[in-house]
């Protein structure tokens, strides 16, 4: 393992790190079935990120864009570290499809991030109780079934509800950036 | 976005998706660079919505800490700020690249000189030739090899030839300077001098290249990538920590995204007349599904415990003992768009390419079921030098022997392979062999190939 960078190094790293945190996340999340998965794959990014990164300023410390492009670079890596070590008990991608989607994933970044903010817009558009619902089921460790049961619903009514909503949200974003709005 | 695509992309964000489902994703998404942004827009909507989840939920006291709460907060504090992520958006270098030769005003960069077989070109505004020809100019674009036996050159205009083989895919531009993004497969590259201050670059998944002038050729997977050079110097950068090596002439280096493992430049010995795949891991499988051999066992194993047949303890028994003897597995083929194939690197433990000499066969072993004909063949390279050429032949399932459970082995002297140029393959390496059945419906499992000399 390589050698930790210098104590001075750290404010410079937790500044590049926080800035591209978000979109990092994003790229891992494309690629892994649970927001737990990304969790644990996060956790282990930031760690090498921290390791590695002496070695990363000695080639690239001039452009922050680099930091981006070489943590997903990382990201990758223990993305499909992770695979390997879980492909059994779990349905993940291939290695080949992961590393075409973290190809795609780093140069759409941009467009990632309009998407988010035209979200914002468009999930305000929705009533509180759809609201609500669509936010529930990606609430840590709930699940459609959980939240069918406690609403006395049928799962796949629920789901399919959630579909629904979830193909507004993705139309409503989809005339936004067209409009240019983002 | 199709509706099936959506459906497969929420069942696998929300963690609901199974096998079959998996692997009708898997063709989508590796066939179709449109259906992979469809998907990387669904899965970034549902990350956005967990994170506005999250957002709205009180934060557990005892979380998981990669820096201390102070830094925390203020990482918080960056990641809740909208307008941090401009700096994301700040193009990448590849990216810039990509949106160059997307410019419909893009020039032509070079000419195709040689091709055979299937290859594709993807241009301007993402438009797709599948018919491209030998004398076709090109502005920058997609290379694609579609079939294990084909193979594209391609010349730029000052004279610089890459070759594109084994299932590669590869972005050309040339604006400033030469740009060659190759995202898997293999290329050899006979590069003119370039101007000191814009040398040609060659990315891939792990690594970057700096060329001023050279012979070379690369080979890179998800990750790692392969360099041996064998006229000139290359500048060879490693991704994961950006250490540069300088790989001079008839050296070989490796660089992978696990920064632990060596990065030096290492003179080839001399190339070995006999080899036998390792079948441990599935290091050398290009195209088709890697099963450890242990796998059918643990199967058996359990349906007999289910059975009653066997107690837990006698299974775990059995099973303990059959991994003491045989770690080897083998790997069955999958689909593309030839038929079902196999494709393997070869090459022995010290990277070492195998040299064919006129007394070289190939013997195969394997099961085959549903299919009446298999196409065999390698890709050569000359020994200090680029690609040489593919060697292929057909084989009609019934000329060889097959037992009850569809076993086969098959022997092919490599001088009954049909050259698709005059020359018999001697004296070139081997680099990569492949396999393919007429049906994508057959089954076909390779468990042993060794070259054999004399």
């Amino acid at each position: 393992m390589s050698k930790p960078p210098p104590a001075d190094c750290y404010d410079q790293f937790v500044a590049l790190f926080a800035r591209h945190e978000r979109a990092v996340r994003g790229v891992i999340r494309s690629m892994l079935p649970s927001l737990q998965d990304t969790d644990d794959v996060m956790q282990e990014v930031g760690v090498a990120c921290w390791h590695k990164f002496a070695e990363f300023k000695i080639k690239t410390d001039e452009s922050k864009d680099a930091f981006f492009r070489w943590a997903c670079v990382v990201a990758r890596f223990e993305v499909l570290k992770f695979r390997r070590k879980c492909a059994r008990d779990r349905l993940v991608l291939s290695d080949e499809t992961i590393h075409l989607l973290s190809e795609d994933a780093e140069h759409r970044s941009v467009n990632a991030e309009r998407e988010r903010q035209a979200l914002e817009d468009c999930l305000n558009s929705l009533n509180t109780e759809d609201q609500r619902l669509l936010l529930s089921v990606h609430t840590r460790g709930d699940s459609v079934a959980n939240i069918a049961r406690q609403l006395g619903q049928n799962v796949r009514r629920l789901y399919s509800r959630i579909n629904a909503l979830r193909d507004i949200l993705g139309e409503c974003i989809r005339q936004k950036l067209v409009a240019g709005d983002f | 976005m199709r509706d099936e695509l959506k459906a497969l992309t929420r069942a696998y964000g929300d963690g609901t998706i199974n096998q079959i489902e998996l692997q009708r994703l898997e063709d989508l998404l590796r066939e179709d660079a449109e259906a992979r942004q469809d998907f990387l827009s669904e899965m970034n909507l549902i990350d956005a919505l967990e994170e506005m989840s999250l957002a709205a939920q009180p934060e557990p006291e005892d979380q998981d800490q990669l820096v201390p709460k102070t830094i925390q907060k203020t990482l918080r504090q960056f990641a809740l700020t909208p307008w941090v992520s401009l700096a994301v958006m700040a193009a990448s270098f590849l990216f810039i690249t990509y949106v160059f030769w997307q410019n419909p005003g893009s020039p032509k960069i070079g000419t195709i000189v040689e091709l055979h077989g299937s290859v594709r070109w993807t241009g301007q505004e993402g438009v797709v030739v599948d018919q491209i020809q030998a004398g076709d100019s090109l502005p920058g674009g997609t290379l694609e090899i579609l079939a294990a036996d084909a193979w594209v050159s391609f010349r730029f205009h000052d004279g610089s030839i890459v070759t594109l083989s084994g299932r590669a895919e590869a972005v050309l531009s040339d604006r400033d300077q030469k740009l060659l993004l190759l995202r898997h497969g293999s290329f050899s590259a006979n590069v003119e001098p370039q101007p000191t201050n814009s040398p040609m670059v060659v990315q891939t998944p792990s690594a970057e290249i700096q060329v001023l002038g050279t012979q070379f050729n690369v080979t890179a997977g998800t990750t790692e990538t392969e360099l041996k050079v064998n006229e000139g110097r290359v500048n060879f950068l490693r991704l994961i920590d950006g250490k540069v090596l300088e790989v001079p002439a008839e050296h070989l280096a490796i660089a992978s995204l696990d920064a632990a493992e060596n990065f030096t430049a290492q003179r080839p010995g001399a190339h070995p007349t006999i080899w036998r795949i390792r079948l441990s891991s599935d290091a050398d499988v290009k195209h088709g599904y890697w099963k450890p051999a242990l796998f059918e066992l643990a199967s058996k194993l359990k349906q007999s415990v289910a059975t009653g047949e066997l107690t837990e303890a006698e299974a775990l028994n059995e099973y303990k003992k059959s991994a003491n003897m045989n770690n080897e597995g083998s790997v069955w083929a999958e689909p593309s768009k030839t038929g079902c194939l196999v494709w393997l690197d070869v090459r022995d433990e010290q990277r070492r390419r195998i040299l064919l000499t006129d007394q070289t066969r190939i013997r195969v072993a394997g099961r085959l079921f549903g299919s009446t004909e298999l196409e065999m063949g390698f890709s050569a390279y000359a020994v200090n030098g680029g690609f040489a050429g593919k060697y292929s032949q057909s084989v009609a399932v019934q000329d060889f022997k097959r037992s009850a459970e569809g076993k086969f082995e098959c022997v092919i002297n490599v001088g009954d392979l049909l050259p698709q140029s005059d020359e018999k393959p001697i004296d070139l390496l081997i680099h990569d062999w492949w396999c393919v059945t007429d049906s994508n419906t057959a089954k076909l499992e390779i468990t042993r190939i060794e070259i054999l000399d004399k």
